[in-house]
């Protein structure tokens, strides 16, 4: 039994979760940078 | 009770006909109509109202009271999805369609490839899963909405489908986007609300997690009641059905700036993780405080409100579930009318249709496509269970890979994504069909055959002229296309 009376098996779900948030984010970061000194692109 | 459950709806159906008339001074065109651009918090706020709605404030507490801790893993990939969805198309979405001149998904895919009939089937395959999810997300509502606040199916069906069809005739695609931003706060504010009050019914976490595992051990173990491959294959199936939907992929066209995109992408991340997760953990707590066993799982939601909450909040969170299945409803609807109206009746039918004209007959569509649902929705026609059992796949494998290829590479050919077009849905309705072998999601050999046929098939067919592909993939070129598509 694992912390909090939840098998360590269901623990498993939480490193997936800082897995694919730290996906986004660092991709999201790449995607600021990229657009960084395009200009203005608003109509 | 009822008092306060009647004020705080009307209050709600206020707001809504107020952001209706707002939106639609706004903007007189028909691209204000349909394809609006608008600020990143709207866009990523509308994509999470879109995509989750009743599916993770009424399926997905349903999941979590019926598989327990297990079920979460359902929950994190779907927001991956929305987010990676943003991410991945919205930068080469935001140059083409602007070049294209294109207002519906249908219409970006023909202008695209150059393509009336990849157009015209895109608006079929759309228009028809349309009015088929309309009238499950309505059955929905009526269902829950009638069990929480104790009133006639047929009421709460007609009254719900009526106000999001009469906002989304009125104010167009911005009606439909700002009344998700308010839907949207309305399912994150509700379930915030409800999960503290809930989870200190139990004594928190630690407690709720050991009342499960006291009721059943599969309800605290992973995979529970799943096998672990049929676990991680949902993941795959609610990550990567995600990126072919088109009501949600339609967002992307509503970008003013690419800079916008990076904050759509984590917003609409966090608000939907924030959501499934809380959302899946009130089914849990659900399991743990109710006593008698619920005749189906997605009335664990709404006992689980009425039970813990006082008076206003019920009213509120009541109020959040009828706003979450409308929030689908609104973009389902102004999808499948502006498919018939834009692409099939301007494209085909009267080619001298006027823009007035064509918005005119929008939002009719979605008047009538309205009532159609709310009909269907009280008496169900036989065939829309079948259409139902497999829309996820049929949409995926229509319209996921002629984006992505169409996108990013220059080599794909009209002939490949058409052929893509009709071998992806059609092996998903075959694999159905045949009682989905191995315990395989049709959504798998679906996508396999339809983003395996258009790098085959584009090998051997005609390409697009070379002068129209270096324009539409010249990212600092702004040159509209609109006449080198006629020629």
């Amino acid at each position: 039994m694992g912390p909090m009376n939840l098998p360590w098996n269901s623990w498993l779900i939480y490193p997936l979760m800082v897995l694919e948030t730290v996906i986004v984010c660092v991709w999201a970061y790449k995607l600021k940078q990229n657009f960084t000194g395009e200009g203005d692109d608003t109509e | 009770m009822r008092t306060l459950q009647i004020v705080v709806i009307l209050i709600y159906v206020a707001a809504c006909c107020w952001i209706a008339n707002k939106a639609r001074s706004q903007g007189s065109t028909l691209k204000d109509y349909l394809c609006p651009e608008m600020g990143p918090w709207t866009i990523a706020l509308t994509g999470f109202a879109t995509a989750f709605s009743t599916s993770t404030l009424v399926v997905g507490a349903g999941f979590g009271y019926q598989y327990g801790a297990s079920a979460l893993w359902f929950a994190v990939p779907q927001a991956f999805g929305l987010a990676v969805m943003f991410l991945l198309f919205s930068a080469p979405m935001y140059d083409m369609r602007k070049k294209l001149g294109s207002l519906t998904v249908s219409e970006f895919l023909g202008a695209r490839y150059k393509s009336d009939k990849i157009r015209g089937w895109a608006a079929i395959i759309l228009f028809v899963f349309c009015v088929g999810n309309l009238i499950v997300i309505y059955r929905s509502l009526g269902l829950v909405v009638s069990q929480a606040m104790d009133i006639p199916y047929w009421l709460a069906v007609v009254v719900s489908g009526a106000l999001a069809a009469f906002y989304t005739f009125y104010g167009g695609q911005l009606a439909v986007a700002q009344t998700d931003v308010l839907q949207g706060w309305l399912m994150t504010g509700g379930v915030l609300i409800l999960f503290p009050i809930a989870l200190s019914r139990v004594g928190g976490l630690s407690e709720l997690y050991l009342k499960l595992g006291e009721i059943s051990p599969q309800l605290t173990n992973t995979p529970g009641n799943f096998q672990m491959g049929i676990l991680l294959g949902m993941v795959l199936v609610f990550s990567l059905g995600m990126l072919g939907q088109p009501q949600i992929l339609y967002r992307t066209m509503f970008i003013r700036s690419k800079k916008d995109i990076p904050t759509i992408a984590l917003v609409s991340f966090f608000v939907s993780l924030v959501a499934c997760y809380i959302a899946f953990h009130c089914g849990m707590v659900a399991k743990a405080i109710l006593p008698t066993e619920m005749a189906t799982s997605d009335l664990a939601m709404p006992t689980l409100i009425i039970t813990v909450l006082n008076p206003v909040f019920a009213a509120i969170l009541v109020t959040a579930m009828a706003a979450a299945a409308m929030s689908t409803a609104d973009s389902v609807l102004i999808m499948a009318s502006s498919a018939i109206s834009r692409d099939i009746y301007q494209k085909f039918i009267n080619k001298e249709a006027t823009d007035d004209k064509v918005k005119s007959l929008s939002g009719i569509l979605a008047l009538v496509l309205g009532a159609i649902g709310t009909i269907w929705a009280l008496y169900p026609p036989s065939w829309f269970l079948f259409l139902m059992a497999f829309v996820w796949a049929v949409w995926a494998a229509t319209y996921m890979f002629p984006f992505l290829y169409g996108l990013y590479w220059k080599g794909t050919t009209t002939n490949g994504v058409f052929a893509s077009m009709i071998l992806g849905p059609l092996t998903a309705v075959i694999w159905q069909q045949m009682g989905q072998p191995f315990h395989i999601h049709p959504l798998f050999p679906s996508l396999l055959v339809a983003g395996l046929t258009i790098p085959i098939v584009s090998s051997f067919t005609a390409k697009l002229p070379d002068e129209f592909l270096n324009e539409l993939f010249d990212k600092k070129s702004k040159k509209m296309l609109s006449e080198v598509i006629k020629g």
